[in-house]
């Protein structure tokens, strides 16, 4: 297509700022010694503040523990779950897992407390770790099954054909051809899996109990009582993190 | 009677319409047989019912006196090389030629896919990717994988169609020499009437569904037993129920005498295609004809009167 | 085959049903039942919840988050289109593009919408930046009001418009475009008569990818808006918290559920399924 005109480069660099601005300002920011918004100096002060600070250490311990367990068991089940339905489609299931992908997150979440205070009135459970990771797992599995699928689409029917006519049983064609193959993708998804769950404040907020706080739930409560340079440095570290994980994600993508 | 694979009244529908319309043939064993006919008319899908992909509506499939129906693929022992080679692209050609020998599980697999794809003079490149190979070379590739698990039975799905021309017509020698040196029967399927003529032991020419001759390549050219065979097969001149190719039919200014059938026509044009000159002639009524003749004799220009004639003996007579 | 299929299935179908599907259906029962004394939920059973949508109060919000979705949407797509148009056009450097454009997007949205507030606040950088520079002599209230609920969608979602358009540009046959020129349309003709209405289909997806997560949106209105403009989602979690009345609740949740499924399945059927 034609080169960009000057103006369209001009619109889209200040987009480009617009998207990635604030996100810099406040990690640069979390390096200021002082609490206002007016730089005084460089410093690690809050960072210190956040290292040391117990209820943090919990909450990222919570948040990790329920992130890699949802992530190990949603990229299970999601990964089989793609390879079924690109077997033979089935349309509810699809449906249901694009609804759940579409479903404001306020309406999954007080759904999912609905439906745990009902079970609870029938067995002895309560809110706690264990519910978290379930409703974790459930939201998951669509994002596993979104990323597996799409890089299914791609692939070839006739190489697990080929696979079959060499004397391969259909378990064997799924292990030894089309999983090397899902690889790069289902790493992929594990990746997403994981830093859905891992921020994820709204549903996890409704159906966490008293002793699971995650890392969202505590920056949501800093957040909310007013400035906080702590809050900053959390920022920047989390979005480092994140910018990681996705950048790696998007590298195994391309690789095959 | 070697008659080796056998199929017996095959039919099989999709939605809507009867892809095979009750197919019987008979593939003696160690014969090269082809299937040839146009794009749907069912080749590909018997393929893939002798392979165990899909299975007939109704029928039987015979191998060696054994009964396939309802068998897996991989209890079948019939191998198959994909029309898109379907090469694993995980593995090395030498592990894509082992896979098989690994499943079931046999000892010495290295000497085997060593031979396979000396066979098919890939040994040099054994430890490259598929994505590393040429089209030519993924070919030899799918062909050894089969080839080396010593099948009852070889089907090819139009293997040369992805190649480009000029290696098409090597390909198909070398494929013709592998099959004559393993004695392996092979079933070849393909739309291109020039591979199927020059490869083939036997001919079974296909159309929406249904056999409409099985015989030797020249059976199929020289006696053509429907107007379709014989247009499939190549160009014929349709003179009312006779039929009279070009490279039989000759052209003269002068009448060629008694004991010739001949018509006056007159050019339209002559098409100058390298070894030969194809001269296209209108009849008095109307009806187009094509001679062909060497570029030597061929001085004919647009408007002249001229005379069609061929020998009675090479005329095709077919039914309607 | 069919058995394997099964059980790779199993688990989906499982996690499916019991923690989406029942749970969604416990909603609905609850949307049809009454508010208890202490909360919770009892007989008898009546559509009073759903009667009470319409009342002006409710209409008010409801009106509200529909007016800031679209305002939302109608900037994304404003934005979003030309930035996508030139990543496509950026042919060497299209991944990169790309991936910079997602990036923000797939970290943390806490953190992403905190950013805001850290911007916006009275004590935050751009009234601290005005002021120093001289434009303000005191800070204005930029936070805890529906223009920053907007500016933080719009900065929210803004990358989910430009993939849709983006993927729909970069299908666009390019010989279009230099057909158009050969026959005499100078650029800005062919933007206009040309690629504009091929990327109808890329705009419409966009749009409703955008419009779905806004009009659902709850973080956002809650951190950025103050009380003031509280959206259909706040009030949901309203209900199922402080107000304790989880029968209008859910009455609310479906009747937002149903818009949304409305906007897909008109979607689906002006632009097939592949849109989505």
């Amino acid at each position: 297509m034609t080169v960009n005109s000057r103006w369209l480069t001009v619109f889209t660099a200040a987009v480009y700022a617009f998207l990635h601005m604030p996100l810099l300002i406040l990690c640069g920011f979390s390096f200021n010694s002082s609490r206002f918004t007016v730089w005084e100096g460089f410093s690690l002060e809050w960072y210190r503040q956040m290292f040391t600070d117990a209820q943090l250490g919990e909450a990222t311990w919570n948040s990790l523990l329920i992130a890699i367990s949802s992530t190990i068991l949603a990229t299970g089940i999601g990964t089989l779950c793609s390879y079924g339905l690109w077997k033979r489609q089935s349309k509810w299931l699809s449906g249901s897992l694009y609804l759940s992908l579409v479903t404001p997150e306020i309406v999954s979440g007080i759904a999912l407390l609905a439906f745990f205070q009902w079970v609870f009135r029938h067995a002895h459970f309560q809110l706690g770790m264990h519910t978290v990771i379930l409703a974790h797992v459930a939201f998951c599995i669509s994002y596993v099954v979104l990323v597996v699928s799409a890089r299914l689409r791609t692939a070839e029917p006739a190489l697990e054909e080929a696979a079959l006519d060499l004397g391969a049983t259909e378990w064997e064609a799924f292990r030894l051809v089309t999983l090397p193959m899902l690889k790069p993708g289902i790493l992929a998804a594990a990746l997403l899996a994981f830093t859905v769950s891992f921020d994820d404040y709204v549903i996890t907020s409704l159906v966490a109990g008293v002793d699971s706080e995650t890392l969202p739930m505590v920056l949501y409560a800093m957040a909310r009582r007013g400035a906080n340079p702590v809050v900053s440095a959390i920022s920047a570290v989390v979005f480092v993190g994140f910018g990681a994980l996705i950048l790696l994600s998007e590298r195994l993508q391309k690789n095959a | 009677m070697n008659d080796y694979l056998c199929l017996r009244a095959i039919e099989k529908s999709f939605p809507g319409h009867r892809v095979v319309d009750g197919i019987s043939l008979d593939v003696p064993k160690g014969c090269f047989y082809s299937l040839l006919g146009p794009s749907g008319c069912g080749k590909t899908t018997i393929l893939r019912m002798i392979a165990g992909f899909g299975e007939p509506d109704r029928g039987e499939i015979l191998l060696n006196g054994r009964r396939l129906n309802g068998l897996k693929p991989y209890e079948r022992p019939v191998t198959t090389v994909f029309q898109s080679y379907a090469l694993f692209p995980h593995l090395t050609a030498f592990e894509n030629v082992a896979f098989g020998l690994h499943r079931r599980g046999e000892s010495g697999v290295a000497p085997k896919v060593t031979e396979a794809l000396r066979m098919v003079r890939l040994e040099e490149k054994a430890n490259r990717l598929p994505a590393n190979l040429s089209g030519g070379e993924k070919q030899r590739t799918a062909l050894a994988r089969a080839l080396v698990l010593q099948p009852d039975l070889l089907l090819l799905d139009e293997p040369l169609s992805a190649l480009d021309p000029a290696l098409r017509k090597k390909v198909r020698i070398e494929l013709k020499q592998i099959q004559q040196r393993t004695g392996i029967t092979f079933l070849f399927i393909t739309h291109d009437q020039e591979e199927a003529l020059s490869l083939s032991d036997r001919i079974a020419v296909m159309n929406k569904g249904r056999i409409e001759q099985i015989g030797t390549p020249r059976q199929i050219y020289l006696n053509p037993s429907s107007r379709f065979v014989a247009g499939f097969l190549g160009a014929v001149n349709w003179f009312g129920p006779i039929g009279i190719r070009p490279e039989l039919t000759r052209i003269a200014r002068e009448h060629p005498g008694n004991g010739a059938r001949a018509v006056p026509a007159t050019v339209d044009t002559a098409v100058f295609l390298g070894d030969s000159v194809h001269v296209h002639a209108r009849t008095q009524d109307g009806i187009p004809m094509t001679a062909q003749v060497h570029n030597a004799e061929a001085d004919f220009t647009s408007g002249e009167p001229v005379h069609i004639w061929w020998h009675a003996d090479d005329e095709l007579r077919v039914p309607a | 085959m069919n058995r394997l299929r099964a059980w790779f299935l199993a688990p989906s179908v499982a996690f499916t049903i019991v923690l989406f599907l029942i749970p969604l259906g416990i909603i609905l029962s609850y949307s049809l039942r009454t508010r208890g004394v202490y909360g919770g939920v009892v007989d008898p059973w009546t559509v009073e919840n759903f009667v009470r949508l319409f009342d002006p109060l409710y209409g008010l919000i409801l009106w509200r988050s529909l007016v800031m979705a679209a305002v939302s949407t109608a900037l994304c797509l404003l934005i979003g289109f030309p930035t996508a148009l030139f990543i496509v056009r950026a042919a060497k450097h299209k991944n990169l593009l790309l991936n910079l454009i997602m990036l923000p997007f797939w970290t943390s949205f806490l953190v992403r919408t905190y950013a805001w507030m850290f911007l916006l606040r009275e004590t935050g950088l751009i009234n601290s930046v005005l002021i120093a520079i001289g434009v303000l002599s005191e800070p204005i209230a930029m936070l805890n009001n529906e223009t920053a609920v907007i500016v933080g969608l719009v900065y929210g979602f803004l990358p989910f418009a430009v993939l849709p358009i983006y993927s729909n540009l970069e299908r666009l046959d390019k010989n279009l475009l230099e057909a158009a020129a050969d026959l005499g349309a100078k650029p800005w003709e062919s933007l206009l008569h040309v690629v504009l209405p091929l990327s109808a289909p890329g705009l419409r997806a966009a749009g409703v990818l955008v419009f779905i997560p806004c009009l659902g949106a709850y973080l956002t209105p809650d951190l950025l808006g103050g009380g003031k403009s509280i959206m259909i989602g706040n009030l949901i979690q309203n209900q199922f918290t402080t107000a304790r009345d989880w029968p209008f609740g859910a009455a609310i949740s479906l009747a937002l559920m149903a818009m949304v499924m409305g906007l897909l399945l008109v979607l689906i059927r002006k632009d097939g399924e592949q849109a989505l």
